[in-house]
């Protein structure tokens, strides 16, 4: 039963995540936003290993790409971000983090959206870390796919007769899949059975993301600088706090700073 | 019309809404900026009585071997938790918790603190030592003996004689090139595992995987994958698979002792699951459950067993693997610099390629 409930699940998560990042013939305005390499200030704690938290400053990159429609918007944002952190004895934690989160905001009623906007956000994250001196078992990884609300505010004003664009984006997520490794290894339960294959191991080793078994929130305040040539500056902060439950609970505080560039396409 | 900003809409601009935003935007992520840290739960305490709970917890719910080797951890528990007081010493605390963790008599038990490693070496401290390297160097590989790698080689009586040091050297698919190209046409291939402690099963697997002509079976593992005592994951098969590039089907012999542990211990399965090999000297040490690792929070690290292996008749590796020809050293060989141990390896191949088929 629990299995079926997984592929129907899955197939909702899937076609919600297309939908969301669904361009038309429609489209207004298009743009490109790399943020060049930005800091994240990240703190996480790992329970299968240690109690202790793991604090440090990561090397991060992102680019975002979204178009303005009539009535509705798209975003996508694919991050990394690489780096060391350390507890407060100094061993040190390898983690890598990577990212695509999708958003589609509604605003029917104002073309421009401005101002605030409800929508969806679905946010996909995979997240490796080794510690040093751990001969066995290092790697420990968990990847989730989830679905759940978002909102936008988008406020416009002129400053030095530029215009300039504060944004806020913000997502919960509700439900979805996460994937992550089992009680003692790197590798999810499923993919230890060698009696079955391919995707049966996959399905075999996920499990649903609800509130209870995980919390993804997030918020990513950003201004945004328009410059003659119709390209922009911008500077963005991201907070987002991760908390996964499973065999062992893995819970994260991470904070990115970014300046980037808009280009209009 | 004059473009420049006057002191009056500079105060104006100060005092728009724009720059309201942009003051929220700023105590916004000042605020979130300073709470990555603070928003997760503090570390926690490193009182002697909490160290002690860690350690028992972890240990109560992920050590594999309770069972096998009939251990009361609930009983072991109370009787050390009872020597524990929040005013002891990191020495006095680390002592009992070594000693608590002496009683699971696992070699691939420690406790690790920046000033000691507690350990069960009673695996090989109480038999015979049966392996002397300065010897074999001097009389055996002498000093035109092959360094492939990590692995030591020279050929005796028309035999490849191999010594390797440690599995956390790293043996390669060339070393193996390099190593079967020798060993071709020769009467047998010895391989002296003795004294080592382990490392890497994946070089264990490389040079198995140069012995067998079909995928061989060599044992069964299981992880375990919830607090219960019993609650692993299903058995599954370790098989070795043939590589490859060449390989040698002739005669081996694998000379293993007390000291040879953990990957060795593997390693002396994967022979004994193959049909032309011998294993001859002493039994290896055991060590078949891979260790977990971990840390407590005063930032002392430990390890211990979390998985099971046993052979494919359903015997645990934990404690030993058999040597079909147990043979100890010779007080006497060793004082005419004679290696008994080699000397009936030597012996042992003589006879099988001299027997008629």
């Amino acid at each position: 039963m629990l299995i079926y409930l997984k592929h129907i699940i899955l197939f909702l998560i899937l076609a919600a995540g297309l939908h969301i990042f669904s361009a038309s013939a429609s489209d207004k305005k298009r743009d490109l936003h790399i943020s060049y390499p930005g800091i994240r200030f990240n703190a996480e704690r790992d329970f299968a290993y240690s109690p202790l938290m793991y604090s440090g400053v990561q090397g991060s990159f992102a680019i975002s790409y979204s178009v303005i429609k009539s009535n509705t918007s798209d975003l996508v944002f694919l991050n990394y971000t690489s780096g060391n952190n350390t507890n407060k004895f100094g061993s040190i934690m390898q983690v890598v983090t990577a990212g695509i989160q999708t958003y589609k905001f509604y605003h029917r009623m104002q073309e421009t959206g401005n101002g605030f906007c409800l929508g969806w956000s679905n946010n996909n994250e995979f997240n490796t870390r080794e510690v040093e001196d751990v001969r066995n078992f290092n790697n420990r990884n968990e990847y989730f796919t989830s679905f759940g609300p978002a909102i936008r505010y988008r406020y416009p004003f002129i400053v030095l007769n530029r215009q300039v664009h504060f944004q806020t984006l913000a997502h919960l997520q509700l439900l979805g899949f996460k994937l992550q490794s089992s009680y003692v290894t790197s590798l999810p339960p499923g993919f230890q059975e060698s009696n079955t294959k391919g995707f049966r191991k996959f399905l075999n080793s996920i499990e649903l993301f609800y509130p209870g078994s995980g919390l993804n929130v997030g918020i990513q305040p950003t201004l945004m600088y328009e410059l003659k040539s119709g390209n922009g500056l911008s500077i963005s902060y991201r907070y987002d706090y991760l908390n996964i439950k499973g065999p062992h609970n893995v819970e994260k505080s991470r904070g990115t700073w970014s300046v980037g560039i808009i280009t209009a396409l | 019309m004059n473009n420049r900003l006057q002191p009056t809409s500079l105060i104006c601009i100060i005092l728009s809404d724009a720059y309201k935003v942009i003051w929220i935007l700023a105590l916004t992520i000042t605020a979130l900026t300073s709470c990555e840290k603070s928003l997760l739960k503090p570390d926690p305490g490193s009182e002697p009585l909490v160290i002690f709970e860690q350690l028992w917890n972890d240990v109560n719910n992920r050590y594999s071997y309770f069972e096998l080797k009939n251990i009361q951890w609930d009983t072991i528990g109370t009787h050390y938790q009872s020597k524990i007081s929040n005013t002891m010493n990191e020495k006095e605390l680390f002592e009992v918790l070594g000693n608590m963790l002496y009683e699971l008599k696992d070699g691939h038990v420690n406790l690790t603190s920046d000033f000691n490693r507690s350990r069960h070496w009673e695996w090989f401290l109480n038999y015979p030592d049966n392996y002397d390297h300065n010897q074999i160097e001097r009389y055996y590989l002498k000093n035109n003996h092959y360094i492939t790698g990590p692995l030591l080689n020279q050929i005796i009586d028309s035999m490849l004689y191999v010594n390797y040091r440690s599995f956390t050297d790293n043996v390669t698919q060339s070393h193996m090139d390099e190593l079967m190209g020798r060993a071709e046409g020769l009467k047998g291939v010895i391989i002296d595992i003795r004294h080592n402690g382990g490392g890497s099963l994946q070089n264990a697997y490389t040079i198995a995987s140069s012995l067998v002509d079909t995928p061989t079976v060599f044992a069964q593992q299981r992880f375990k994958k919830g607090p219960g005592k019993n609650e692993f994951t299903s058995w599954e098969r370790m098989v070795i698979k043939p590589r490859d590039g060449k390989r040698f089907t002739g005669p081996i012999v694998l000379l293993t002792n007390r000291r040879s542990y953990s990957a060795s211990s593997f390693f002396a399965q994967m022979l004994r699951a193959i049909p032309h090999a011998t294993l001859i000297g002493d039994h290896a040490g055991g060590g078949g459950g891979v260790p977990v690792f971990g840390e407590l929070s005063n930032g002392w690290t430990y390890r211990f067993s979390a998985s099971q292996t046993i052979t494919p008749e359903g015997d645990h590796i934990e404690l030993l693997v058999p040597v079909d020809i147990q043979v100890n050293m010779s007080a006497y060989h060793e004082r005419r610099n004679i290696d008994t141990i080699i000397e009936t390896a030597l012996e042992h191949i003589k006879s099988i390629t001299l027997s008629p088929l």
